[in-house]
C-alpha cells in the first residue's frame, strides 16, 4: 500500500515519492504565503534503474523570501548538491520580482560554482551573472547578452513563490514563456489549479501479524501495512510547457509548496519552516 | 525527414557558403580508398609537422601524436544521451522545438546517415572518444573502462598541446567521475538528466567565460537528456499513468508512429525485447515526455553555445553534436535502446564551424558513425589519428568527391551486429539462425524482413560476405572489466568477483 494512498477519482498521484515520505511530518507553523519566510527543500532523484526508489536525498534547496514594499519582494535561492566525490555544485541566486499573481521579475543574479572538498572553488568552474528585465528583452551582464522576450514571462524559481499565493479553486490558467534557469527561454508555459486532494501523509510501514486457523493448525501471517498516517487536504497545481516535464505542486491550507514534483525530479518540504 | 534533407542540399536557412575553406588545413583526402585510416596513410599525406615545443607526456600502450604547424581550432564537442536523429525539429521532428540544435545544424553541416557504433551508452561513447569500434575498445556493454592500449580523444589531442577539459557524463565505467584519463574534469554529477545537466551547461559556461589559456582547447560538454526517458518506461505505472493527468493536453499529443505494433522477425535477443503494457494514449504521453526532454538538452546546448559566441573563440571553435545513440519512442513497441532499429541506432551528427565549414548543409548519402568523430577531429587540427576504425569526415565537410565506404556496422547485444549499406540494413546474430534483411528506401520503418525472400539471396550473400570482411578488419580486444551494479569495486564485475 503506498503511502499516500488516494481515491481512485484523483488523478494525481505520489506514488512515485512514496518511499522518500515514509513518516513525513508536514510543517504546522503559521505561514503568510505573502510575507516573510524560508522554506527549506529536500531534492530528490526517484529514477532508479532496479529496485525501488530510496529516500536519500540528493541535494537541498532553500528560498527566502522578503517584502520590499507592498509590491515587491525578493526571492533568495540557494541549492546545493553533491558533485561526486569530493565535490559540490553549488548555486545561489537573489531575484527582486513584483508580487503579481505571476511574479514580474525585474533583476536577479546568480552566482554557481564547484567547490572541493575544502571549500575552495574549482579553477574556472565558477561565475557570477546578472539580468534586468527591459520591456521586450533580457539584459544579460558578464557576458553581455541581449535576449528578446515578448509577452507574460517569468522565471522557474518564481513560480515557487508564486503557488502559494494562487487561489485553491480553478482559475485561468497562467499563459507565459517560462525563463528557466534564471536564462533559458521555454515559450508555451501554463500554470493551472487542478483539484484539491486528500492525502495520507507522515505513515509509516508497521508488521501485521494475523493469526489464520486450519484444519492442520494455526498459522501466522506477517505483513507490511502503512499505519499511523494522517489525511492533509492539499492544492494540486500544474505546469506545462515547452521544455519542462510537468510540474506538479502540491500546497497546503497554509499555503506552502509541501512537495514539488517534475518527472523524477522532486522537493521536498523540510518540517520546522520559519 | 524535414524537405530540404537532400544529397548534400542546402538548407533553407543556410548562410552563404564559402566556395573555399581556407582555415580549414588544407590536407588530402585520407578516406578515399576506403578502410581505415593509419598512421601510414597519415604520414604519406604530409601531415606530419614539427613536433617543436610540444611534449610527449608518458602514455603506457601507446605512441603519442606528431602535430601541427598552425594554430589549431579549439573544439566544442557536445553529446547528448538517448537523442535520436530525426527527434531534432531541423531533421523533422513534428514534435519538439529545438531552436538551438536547430542554429547549429543550420551554421553547419549535418549527416542523415549517422550510427551509432552501439546503440547503448558505454560501448557508443567508448567509440566517440577513440575511433574504435566497441569491439576494439574492450567496452562491449555498459560500465567498462576503455582499454588501455586505446588512447581517447582526451590523451591524444592532450599530447598535442590542446587544453583537454571533460564536463558530464562520462560512463567508461563510471558515470560522472572527478577524473578521466587525459582529460580535466570539471566534475558535475548526482541525480538525472532533469538536473545535472544544467549544472553541467553552467560549469562549462563558466569555464569558456573564464578560461585564459592560449592553448587551442578541447572542451567536452556531455548532456544527459533526453536519457530520463528511460525511467518512463522502467517505473511506468508511476511516471506514465493509465489516465492522462493533464486534460488540457488531450489532443495536442505526439502522433504514434506507424510501426508502433509492427515486429518483424527477428533474433531472439532482439525479438525479446519488446514494451508492453502502455495503451496508444500512454505511448503518446511518453513521446509528449520525450520531446520536452528533447528541449531541455537544447536548452543546455543553446546555454553552452551562447557562452562559445560570448567568449569570443567561436571563431576559432569546430562545435560537434552527437548523441551515444536513440530512444524506441514506440517504434517496434520499442523503448530505450540496444537493438539496431534505426529509432536507436541513428544519431545525430553535426559539425559547424561558421566561415571555416559550409553551412546549411545536409548530407543524406554518406554513411558515416560515431567512430569517425575521432579521426575527424584530428585531422581538423592537423594531427596524425591513432589507428583507428573510423575514417576523417573532412573531405566529406568539404564536399569533395570522394569514394566512400560502402557500409557503416554497429554492435549489439554483444554478439549481434548490424551492416548498414546504401540501400539495405543487415542484422545477423551469431548466436541465433533468424536474420534480418531491410529495404531501408522502400521500407523506411523498417516493417518487412526480407531475409526469408528468395529475391534477395544475392543481396543476403553479398551483405554476409560484407560482415564477415568488416569483422576481419577489425582488432579486437580482450573485454574490459564491467564495474555496474551497486557495492562493487573497480576491478569486481558481477557478484563481487573478478570480470
Amino acid at each position: 500500500m503506498p503511502a499516500t494512498a488516494l481515491k481512485p477519482e484523483q488523478l494525481f498521484t505520489l506514488d512515485i515519492l512514496a518511499p522518500n515520505l515514509v513518516g513525513y511530518q508536514a510543517p504546522q507553523a503559521a505561514h503568510d504565503p505573502a510575507g516573510d519566510w524560508t522554506l527549506s527543500y529536500r531534492l530528490h532523484s526517484l529514477g532508479r534503474v532496479r529496485g525501488p526508489a530510496v529516500g536519500g536525498a540528493l541535494g537541498t534547496v532553500a528560498l527566502t523570501r522578503k517584502r520590499l514594499d507592498d509590491q515587491r519582494f525578493s526571492l533568495q535561492v540557494t541549492c546545493q548538491k553533491p558533485a561526486g566525490g569530493k565535490f559540490t555544485d553549488k548555486l545561489e541566486a537573489r531575484i527582486e520580482a513584483r508580487a503579481e499573481r505571476l511574479p514580474v521579475a525585474e533583476r536577479w543574479t546568480w552566482k554557481s560554482e564547484i567547490v572541493d572538498g575544502d571549500g575552495q572553488r574549482v579553477a574556472d568552474s565558477g561565475m557570477e551573472r546578472s539580468a534586468t528585465a527591459q520591456p521586450d528583452a533580457l539584459l544579460f551582464a558578464n557576458p553581455p547578452r541581449r535576449t528578446p522576450i515578448h509577452g507574460p514571462w517569468t522565471l522557474a524559481w518564481l513560480l515557487f513563490e508564486a503557488i502559494g499565493r494562487l487561489p485553491r479553486e480553478p482559475f485561468a490558467p497562467l499563459s507565459f514563456t517560462l525563463v528557466d534557469d534564471f536564462d533559458q527561454i521555454k515559450p508555451g508555459g501554463a500554470l493551472a489549479y487542478a483539484q484539491t486532494q486528500s492525502v495520507i501523509l507522515g505513515d509509516r510501514p508497521v508488521q501485521q501479524t494475523r493469526i489464520e486457523e486450519l484444519p492442520q493448525g494455526r498459522i501466522h501471517k506477517t505483513s507490511w501495512e502503512m499505519s499511523g498516517g494522517r489525511p492533509v487536504p492539499l492544492h494540486v497545481y500544474h505546469q506545462l510547457g515547452q521544455g519542462i516535464v510537468p510540474w506538479v505542486y502540491w500546497v497546503d491550507d497554509r499555503g506552502r509548496p509541501l512537495l514539488i514534483v517534475s518527472g523524477i525530479e522532486a522537493y521536498v518540504l523540510e518540517a520546522g519552516q520559519k | 525527414m524535414s524537405p530540404w534533407c537532400g544529397r548534400q542540399e542546402a538548407m533553407p536557412s543556410s548562410l552563404n557558403i564559402p566556395s573555399a575553406h581556407p582555415s580549414i588545413m588544407d590536407q588530402p583526402d585520407l578516406a578515399a580508398r576506403g578502410g581505415t585510416t593509419t598512421r601510414r596513410e597519415f604520414l604519406q599525406a604530409g601531415t606530419l609537422g614539427a613536433a617543436a615545443g610540444l611534449s610527449a607526456l608518458a602514455s603506457p600502450a601507446w605512441s603519442a601524436p606528431a602535430v601541427v604547424q598552425r594554430r589549431p581550432p579549439n573544439f566544442l564537442f557536445l553529446i547528448t544521451d538517448q537523442l535520436g536523429l530525426d527527434a531534432i525539429a531541423a531533421h523533422g521532428s513534428r514534435d519538439a522545438h529545438t531552436p538551438h540544435m536547430d542554429r547549429l545544424i543550420a551554421r553547419g553541416v549535418t549527416f542523415l546517415e549517422s550510427h551509432s557504433s552501439s546503440p547503448v551508452c558505454s560501448p557508443a561513447r567508448s567509440s566517440l572518444m577513440t575511433g574504435r569500434m566497441p569491439v576494439e575498445t574492450g567496452v562491449i556493454s555498459n560500465s567498462r573502462p576503455i582499454h588501455a592500449s586505446r588512447p581517447n580523444l582526451g590523451q591524444w589531442l592532450g599530447q598535442a598541446g590542446y587544453e583537454s577539459v571533460y564536463c558530464g557524463k562520462w560512463h567508461l565505467p563510471g558515470g560522472y567521475p572527478a577524473e578521466i584519463p587525459g582529460f580535466r574534469v570539471l566534475p558535475v554529477g548526482g541525480g538525472q538528466g532533469d538536473i545535472v545537466d544544467a549544472y553541467c551547461s553552467r560549469a562549462c559556461q563558466a569555464w569558456l567565460h573564464q578560461r585564459r589559456q592560449d592553448k587551442p582547447f578541447l572542451l567536452v560538454s556531455s548532456l544527459l537528456q533526453p536519457h530520463d526517458i528511460c525511467y518512463f518506461a522502467i517505473q511506468g505505472k508511476q511516471l506514465v499513468p493509465p489516465q492522462l493527468p493533464f486534460a488540457s493536453l488531450a489532443g495536442h499529443l505526439p502522433e504514434l508512429p506507424p510501426n508502433l505494433h509492427v515486429r518483424p522477425a527477428a533474433p531472439a535477443r532482439l525479438d525479446a525485447i519488446k514494451h508492453e503494457g502502455f495503451s496508444d494514449e500512454q505511448w503518446r504521453y511518453y513521446l509528449y515526455i520525450y520531446a520536452r526532454q528533447v528541449e531541455m538538452v537544447d536548452a543546455e546546448i543553446g546555454r553552452v553555445l551562447d557562452a562559445l559566441e560570448d567568449s569570443g573563440q567561436a571563431d576559432n571553435t569546430v562545435v560537434v553534436l552527437t548523441s551515444d545513440h536513440g530512444d524506441g519512442r514506440g517504434r517496434h513497441q520499442h523503448v530505450s535502446k540496444w537493438y539496431p532499429y534505426d529509432e536507436a541506432a541513428k544519431v545525430p551528427l553535426v559539425f559547424s564551424a561558421p566561415g571555416r565549414m559550409p553551412e546549411g548543409l545536409a548530407d543524406r548519402t554518406h554513411l558515416v558513425s560515431g567512430i569517425d568523430i575521432m579521426p575527424t577531429l584530428c585531422h581538423l587540427a592537423g594531427i596524425e589519428p591513432p589507428k583507428c576504425s573510423g575514417r576523417s569526415l573532412r573531405p566529406l565537410l568539404e564536399q569533395r568527391n570522394v569514394t566512400w565506404r560502402e557500409f557503416v556496422g554497429s554492435e549489439h547485444h554483444i554478439v549481434g551486429r548490424m551492416l548498414r549499406t546504401a540501400r539495405y540494413k543487415y542484422v545477423h546474430y551469431e548466436d541465433d539462425p533468424v536474420e534480418q534483411l531491410f529495404d531501408m528506401q522502400a521500407d523506411p520503418w523498417e516493417t518487412r524482413n526480407l531475409y526469408q525472400d528468395a529475391v534477395y539471396g544475392d543481396v543476403l550473400k553479398d551483405h554476409r560476405r560484407m560482415l564477415a570482411q568488416w569483422q576481419a578488419s577489425l582488432e579486437p580486444v580482450e573485454p574490459t572489466p564491467c564495474f555496474e551494479g551497486p557495492g562493487r569495486q573497480p576491478g569486481q564485475g558481477a557478484g563481487g568477483k573478478k570480470a
